[in-house]
This record gives C-alpha cells, structure tokens and sequence, in this order.
C-alpha cells in the first residue's frame, strides 16, 4: 500500500511542474510529507520506542467551475501515521458548492456532498501538512482517534461571511453523517468491541469575528452528534446509543512578530447499553481541555512554537482517582487527564518547501484510550515524549 | 499537577523571545510607498471599499458582478510592494494574507492569487487578462487596457 502511495506520489512530484497550466475551469493541487517519528514510554506513534518513517501524508485535490454560481470540489489523502490513524486512503471531501449570492460584502455558500468540517481553528485543512501549526495538532480538540469523524461529514452545510468597515463576520452551520470504519468504533467505543459504530447525525453551529484591525478573531462552536453500536453475533457488547455534545471557544492575536492561540472545549459524553450477563451501563461524563499556542516567526522563513495542551477525561474527576478505582486498579489514574507541552521548529526551505520538527513531552494518557470505555490497552507511562520530523512539499 | 508544564511553556516562550531578538528578527521597516490598485478594461468597477478588497484579495470573492472570474495577481510575498499593500489597504499582514490563501486552496473553496515576480511582469499580465486585478507602486503608466481603480468607502 505504502509503495503504491509513494509511487502515486512521485507521479505527482512529476506533474506538479503543469499545475500552473490551469484550465480556466479546472485547478488542481497536491502535498506530499514524508517524515521520521517516535514515542517513547507510550505506544501513541510507534509500539517499542522504536522509529519509524510511518509518517507520510499524500494528497491531491481538484476543484472544477461549472459557472458562476456552481463549483465540485473534491480531494483524495493517503495517510500513514504509525498507531496514530487508520493507514490508507480516504476521500476527505468531495462536494458542491453552491454560491448562493454574488455579492462582494456577504458571500453565502452551500456545501452538498462529503462537506468539510470547518468549524474549528484548524477543522478545514487539518488534513494538508504545511497547513498545520505543528506535525500533530493539540489532541484535546484535535484527538487523532477522531480524525476521520471530525473532518468531514456526508450532508448538508452553510457559510456565510459578512464583511464591512466594522469587521467579518463568519456563520457556519452543518448537518450531516460519516461513515465509520471497524477501527474507528474500536478507538471510539472500545478495543473489546467486535460490531460496528454507526453515527446517526452531526449537527455542527460556528461563528466567528474578525474586528476591521484584523489582529483578534473570536468565536464559538456547538456540536451535537449520535451514534448507534450494531453488535457482532459474537459480541460483549449487545447495544448501545451514545451521544456527545461538544462546545468549543476560541480567540486568536497576530502580532507582526508572533501569534497566539487558543481553543478551549467542554465535551458532555453520553452512553446507554447493555452487556452480555445482564450487566446494564450508563455513563454521563464531561471532559474538559483545550490548549494555548505561541508562535512566533524569528526569520521570515523559520517559525518556533510553544503549546501547552491539556485534557481531562472527566470534569468530577479531575486526577483519574475514580476511574482507577471504579477499575478496581485495572486502569491507572493518569488515563483520565493527558497535559502535553510541544516545542517545535519549522523551516521554510523554499516557497513550497518546508522541515518542521517538534518535541513534546507528556503527562497522562487520557486521550490514548477509547472515547466510550477507557481502556489501558494503549500503553502509555505516566510521563512520556513524543517527537517527529517532517519534509513538506506541496503545489 | 500542570505547574511544571505552565513554567516550561513560559520558559520556551521566554527563549522564542530571547531567539528573536539574537536573530534580528526581520521584519524591518519597509518606507511608505504609495500603492494603486489596477484592474483590467473589462472590469466594470471604479470604486471598492477596503473592505471588499481584502474580501478579493483573500479569496473569498471569487466573480465580480457581471459574474466574469476575477483573476488575481500578487507581487512576491517578500516584496516591499506586496508587503505595503497588505499593511497599508488591506490592513492586514502577510502572513495573515497566506494562511487565509492556504485555507481556501485546501478546502476546495477556490484559487489563490498568482504570483508574479517583477512588476513589469504585473502590469502585463493584467493588461492581457479579463477580469484581472493586481496592485503596483504609483505611479502607474495606464494604457487602453488597464485601469487605476479608488480603494475608499463609497460616497
């Protein structure tokens, strides 16, 4: 799989030179990453401590005007990132985009189809390498175990930006589905679970401002999303309905030399099923985090970071003491809350050419585990360290 | 429990700062250079708000009223011109400018404007093409195929 990626990739690099032969109506672009990583003291990227180049990210997207009012969209990513995601190839989006008004104040569209999540800072390109802050983004709001959900949704959504000599102001709404593979119920729900999750909606509501200074943008995001366990025939699960209701606050400064940002989220988490010998579960818990990012740009071409990243599983339970003893010990405290903080460097080598690397070291492990059921099945020390690099190429 | 995380943030931060400075950081101040902004004969506008014009300079503008495609042309971000430009009319930084490029690229939403390296090569290319907008330093030698357009809120 990896080498038909890389030679897909390649062909890629080759024609990358023609892109800016665009067609009138057709654009196309595309980005390949390959990188080095590891962890140790955790199995979150590599198992072993060892280090691996299971960090490669592949893409290409193309968009097509039909007239003024209609566009298609569409993009195709191969991904491989150790233990972190499903390794293969997705279609991350693919959808019509209808332009509701033609004015140069207030632009409407309406996305149908495989839309994009953009709801939050980095939702809507939180799948192309050299858009991202850093290697991995900060897993309280952007949990690797999620990506595929998070991303993209199968429906309907809304955008409308606002403009005038007061500022911009964004609305977003979405509603809509994704399809889930059997790994991901197994990171969502439970290692042990054999049958399938299936999502039944996402309902999704942001909106942001941006003063006419440009230097502060704000705003807010609300998710509402239910899921549905089918079992297998040999199961120990026999249902389950969850839902989650998420909110999300965020801010942002640009300074000339550096920029800082913030996102802070509350999840409510809920879950009604029943096990094999009779045994009935009902969870209701809220998790809390969210993680605050410096950047600042030290040359024109290289950029530092430093982000501090925290998340814990339960609001009640802030230390995890319950969860490990509700376990009876089984799972340890430190898989309720996970703090990271990341240092990272990038270096633009050419316009289109960039090495990022970053360290990060870690407290906890609560989002190493399963949504649902924390489980200690994914091995993780109280405190260990992460680090990748990554060459970026992008057209 | 996170105190140790707080002080190694602020420790980082305190050397980005303390990088910074030991590197000169770069971004000296450019001298105030009159900017006029271009289109080409066929655009039908004479005037745009500040406000509009980062609308089409960041991308989210994508046809001009007639619904013709308007093509948008930049110098090299590293330009003193494109520099001012983003300062000075569209009120914004660069970098801003290609974070906000990026997201629309990336997400399907449309084009990022071309770059062209001199600004001979600018007044050219919009000379040539419909639709076109660009910006250069004033003043500006307009022909029959391009026009100087006001950036100003509408009397």
């Amino acid at each position: 799989m990896k080498l038909c990626a890389f030679s897909f990739g390649a062909i890629l690099l080759l024609l990358s030179g023609y892109t800016r032969a665009n067609h009138d109506n057709f654009s196309w672009h595309g980005f390949i990453a390959q990188g080095l990583t590891s962890s140790t003291d955790s199995n979150y990227i590599t198992t072993g401590n060892e280090i691996t180049t299971e960090l490669t990210e592949i893409g290409i997207n193309g968009s097509y005007v039909i007239n003024p009012s209609l566009s298609v969209s569409g993009q195709f990513v191969y991904l491989d990132g150790g233990n972190r995601f499903r390794q293969g190839v997705r279609l991350d989006y693919l959808f019509l985009d209808w332009r509701l008004t033609r004015l140069f104040d207030w632009q409407v569209n309406v996305h149908l189809g495989r839309y994009k999540n953009r709801h939050w800072w980095y939702s809507a390109t939180q799948d192309v390498p050299h858009t991202r802050p850093s290697i991995s983004l900060p897993q309280s709001i952007y949990y690797d175990g999620n990506r595929d959900l998070a991303l993209s949704s199968d429906g309907i959504a809304l955008q409308s930006t606002k403009t005038s000599s007061s500022g911009t102001w964004e609305v977003r709404w979405s509603y809509g589905r994704s399809p889930l593979a059997k790994e991901d119920t197994k990171k969502l729900l439970s290692p042990q679970a054999q049958g399938r999750v299936k999502q039944d909606f996402t309902h999704q509501f942001s909106t942001y401002w941006q003063p006419d200074s440009m230097q502060w943008q704000l705003g807010f995001s609300l998710l509402q999303s239910e899921f549905t366990y089918e079992p297998a025939a040999r199961d120990i699960l026999l249902n389950g309905q969850s839902g989650i209701d998420r909110l999300t606050l965020a801010a942002r400064y640009d300074s000339e030399n550096w920029e800082l940002t913030m996102e802070l989220l509350r999840d409510r988490l809920m879950y009604e099923g029943d096990f094999t010998q009779g045994i009935t579960l009902d969870v209701d818990k809220t998790g809390e985090g969210g993680y605050l990012q410096w950047r600042y740009f030290l040359q024109n071409n290289l950029t530092g970071l430093v982000r501090f990243d925290t998340y814990d599983v339960d609001r009640k339970d802030r230390h995890g003491e319950q969860l490990a003893f509700n376990s009876f010990g089984a799972i340890p405290e430190h898989y309720g809350y996970m703090d990271t903080l990341t240092f990272g460097l990038s270096w633009d080598i050419k316009s289109n050419l960039r090495l990022s690397g970053e360290f990060s070291r870690t407290h906890g492990a609560g989002r190493l585990t399963a949504v649902v059921f924390p489980d200690a099945l994914v091995y993780a020390k109280p405190y260990w360290n992460a680090w990748s690099v990554q060459l970026m190429y992008w057209f | 429990m996170k105190v140790w995380i707080l002080k190694a943030f602020c420790f980082g931060a305190l050397l980005l700062w303390i990088g910074a400075l030991g590197t000169g950081t770069a971004r000296a101040d450019i001298p105030a250079q009159p900017i006029a902004v271009l289109v080409n004969q066929s655009v039908d506008i004479n005037t745009l708000s500040p406000a509009q014009l980062r609308m089409i300079f960041a991308g989210r503008t994508q046809f001009w009223p007639d619904g013709s495609r308007i093509r948008v042309f930049v110098l090299p971000p590293q330009s003193d011109t494109h520099q001012q430009f983003c300062r000075h009319l569209l009120n914004i930084y660069p970098y801003q400018l290609e974070r906000i490029w990026q997201r629309v690229v990336y997400s399907g939403q449309g084009e990022a404007p071309k770059t062209v390296d001199t600004a001979q090569a600018l007044q050219a290319i919009i000379a040539q093409t419909p639709g076109a907008i660009g910006y250069l330093p004033e003043p500006v030698q307009t022909n029959n195929n391009i026009r100087v357009i006001t950036v100003g809120e509408p009397l």
